[in-house]
């Protein structure tokens, strides 16, 4: 008995755990460590396969290609500007929408839908959208006296609008997490900031926004990583054009993999990501300092 | 009715019914005896598309019945069929036996002996009866079957460039379809009326757009490489024609640069093109009552070229390719239903039920059934006599990329039409250094 008790307190959790744990090995670690390991050969698959091990050797070639600096900027532009807003603006719906407003459970569900669509069907509609001619957007630009700009085309306007259609698909995840943050702050502390004649800006400045830091750190890790990545809309919306002037990191990667057969060098690519969003979650757990 | 009279009628009525006889007899032909390799399975794996599927669906079923050869079939989303494809070469699976494949990417497997060279399968006798080389297009052979004067694939769908144009636009305006680039050029910008544009054409960047370059460039009378494998588009000829696809898209529609195949299609179906170029699938919907404002005025004609020279449209086609890791067995089984499915009898049917507009077979052609159906089909003919590929090589998709942004930063003014393709001719270089195809 005091054996399987021993047993029970201390490795029936981890017997209960291990089938997550494989899984985890099979889908995640293997495959990082697998990729992480290709990075060092080259190993294009359109020529041989073999694989020559080489050392840092791809990486220098990464680092030695305007493509990819290119690449980067254009990523780092959307991942900043997608997480700015989509924070921005999912804090702005969820502060409304946790307020006692008329249909607020309709709103919620609505401005939930986005997340639900899958992004190839998101990227195909904002396509119409930004049609010069026929698509909504410069319909009402028109409509206010403007000139249309040709969206997808003028390399002004192209990364900003693959910001928006972004935004307006992932706004839902902010407003949930934020949402599901700020209805576990307890009411009683507004009542008595509100008894001390705090404004709303200060209640929202030093009991709102402290109280939500570990969800804003989930949202703000959460979001840099999915923009950081960003794929099936740019694929659908540009293409990464027009020349290049939307190709991020994920377009180069999946290019150099799957089209050119680089696998050596894609593996690479892949490799540099992974490390870039390890340094923005690490970035962020020390820049927003959750007291415990 | 006199004696003679019935004689007559009834010689006649018999000669029909023999007639007729004969030739169901002559399509039953076709394995109709079985096959050596009756009890063997083999795996199948095509692209989703509307022929393949007709493939899957109505003729291997056919096939296994008349030969007694097991086919495990699997459709796939076109983009996942390569990966899937080389993930399984790579393991040595042996999974799938007989796939659809382009004959611009031979040399992608073809290099690392993962495709089975066919030549010697025609010899051995395992074709049905009356199937040869000799039922395709020459140029076909030359070109979709072949790489390096080896055969590597049976044809079932051939895509060539052609152009779409309005007759009642062209009606209106005194116009016939233009010859020339600067025809074109000058009567695009005339039928140019918003929201009706003078043409429609790929700009997106994406792979397929670099069709309607080498098109054009052909058509000026240059090629992509020499025959060192120098590239050559960035001379004169590149930049004739990439100059003139510059100045042709400025009668297109504003966002022509985001313009796919499917955009193409549907702006000219929708009417919004006077012109197009199109690959003959996209035929189908400017017929099709549900998607097309054009039934009726419309036709197909040849690419325009440069003047003096002669138009060579771009082009490419699906192809069934053996797997050279099946077992010999195996492979002799798949050869005859690849054999089967780009026969004249499943070519022909694949058109009458409008589920292929881009045959293969020559007798196709002749069909007078199909040429009433297919209104492009005369076009597509002549254009299939001097249709090209480039020179299948490795790192055709890579090279084909460079091409593709020199158009669009040609497109976008970023660059000189000479000035890109100087830029994209250093990178190509760079890439065939590599493939140690140039030294």
């Amino acid at each position: 008995m005091k054996g399987f008790r021993k047993f029970k307190k201390t490795l029936l959790p981890w017997l209960f755990m291990t089938p997550a744990f494989l899984i985890l090995l099979v889908v995640l670690a293997i495959p990082i460590v697998w990729t992480c390991g290709l990075s060092f050969y080259d190993w294009s698959l359109l020529y041989t396969t073999e694989k020559t091990f080489v050392g840092f050797k791809k990486y220098a070639e990464i680092l030695t290609s305007p493509i990819f600096w290119k690449s980067l900027k254009i990523t780092m532009i959307l991942t900043v500007a997608c997480t700015f807003f989509e924070f921005i603006i999912g804090l702005a719906l969820a502060l409304l929408l946790n307020r006692e407003i008329r249909a607020r459970n309709i709103f919620r569900g609505l401005f939930l839908i986005p997340m639900m669509i899958t992004p190839i069907v998101v990227g195909l509609q904002w396509r119409w959208l930004y049609d010069t001619e026929y698509g909504l957007i410069n319909y009402f630009v028109g409509m206010i006296g403007f000139s249309r700009p040709n969206w997808l085309i003028n390399k002004s306007w192209v990364l900003p609008s693959i910001i928006i259609a972004e935004t307006w698909e992932n706004c839902g995840y902010v407003i949930l997490f934020l949402l599901a943050g700020l209805q576990s702050i307890p009411q009683s502390l507004y009542e008595a900031a509100q008894l001390d004649g705090a404004s709303r800006l200060k209640r929202l400045l030093n009991i709102t926004l402290p109280l939500l830091k570990p969800v804003i750190l989930i949202v703000l890790i959460m979001r840099s990583v999915v923009s950081f990545r960003i794929f099936a809309l740019i694929y659908t919306l540009t293409g990464g054009g027009p020349a290049n002037a939307t190709k991020n990191l994920a377009m180069l990667t999946y290019e150099t993999g799957f089209s050119y057969w680089r696998i050596g060098q894609a593996a690479a690519l892949a490799v540099f990501m992974m490390g870039v969003c390890m340094f923005m979650g690490i970035f962020y757990i020390k820049f927003i300092k959750i007291e415990r | 009715m006199t004696k003679g009279t019935v004689f007559l009628a009834t010689l006649v009525l018999v000669s029909g019914i023999l007639f007729c006889d004969l030739g169901v007899a002559a399509t039953q032909e076709l394995y109709a005896g079985g096959s050596e390799f009756a009890g063997e399975t083999i795996s199948y794996i095509g692209e989703d598309g509307p022929l393949y599927r007709y493939h899957v669906e109505k003729w291997i079923p056919i096939f296994e019945k008349r030969t007694g050869i097991k086919v495990n079939a699997e459709i796939v989303p076109a983009e996942q069929l390569d990966v899937k494809l080389v993930t399984e070469f790579l393991a040595e699976t042996g999974a799938y036996n007989i796939f659809t494949w382009g004959p611009h990417q031979y040399g992608e497997f073809a290099t690392k002996g993962w495709i089975e060279p066919l030549a010697k399968y025609f010899k051995e006798d395992l074709a049905p009866k009356g199937y040869g080389i000799e039922q395709f297009l020459p140029n076909i052979v030359n070109t979709i079957m072949c790489m390096n004067g080896e055969i590597y694939g049976l044809p079932i769908s051939v895509d060539v460039k052609l152009l779409a144009y309005r007759t009642d636009l062209f009606s209106e305006a005194g116009l016939t379809p233009p010859e020339t680039f600067s025809q074109e050029i000058r009567y695009a910008r005339k039928l140019t009326n918003p929201p009706t544009y003078g043409v429609a054409i790929h700009g997106k960047q994406y792979d397929a757009t670099v069709w309607v370059f080498y098109t054009f460039l052909w058509g000026c009378g240059g090629e992509i490489y020499d025959e060192n494998w120098n590239p050559t588009f960035q001379q004169e000829p590149g930049v004739k024609a990439l100059t003139a696809y510059c100045d042709l898209i400025e009668y297109g529609p504003p966002d022509i640069l985001t313009y796919d195949f499917m955009k193409v299609e549907s702006c000219f179906a929708s009417g919004r093109a006077a012109m197009a170029h199109i690959w003959p699938g996209s035929c189908g919907s400017f017929v099709n009552p549900e998607t097309s404002k054009v039934i009726g005025k419309w036709d197909a004609a040849q690419i325009p070229h440069w003047e003096g020279c002669v138009s060579h449209p771009g082009g490419g086609g699906t192809v069934y390719t053996i797997s050279s890791q099946a077992s010999p067995r195996e492979k002799k089984a798949a050869f005859q239903l690849g054999a089967f499915l780009s026969s004249e009898e499943v070519d022909l049917d694949s058109v009458l039920a409008m589920k292929n507009a881009s045959p293969c077979c020559a007798a196709t052609f002749q069909n007078s059934r199909v040429k009433e159906m297919h209104l492009h089909f005369p076009a597509m003919f002549e254009a299939l006599k001097t249709f090209r590929m480039p020179r299948s090589i490795a790192p055709q998709r890579e090279i084909n990329s460079v091409v593709v942004l020199a158009m669009q930063q040609a497109a976008i003014g970023e660059k000189s039409p000479r000035q890109a393709l100087a830029d994209a001719a250093k990178k190509v270089r760079k890439i065939l250094e590599e493939a140690a195809v140039l030294k």
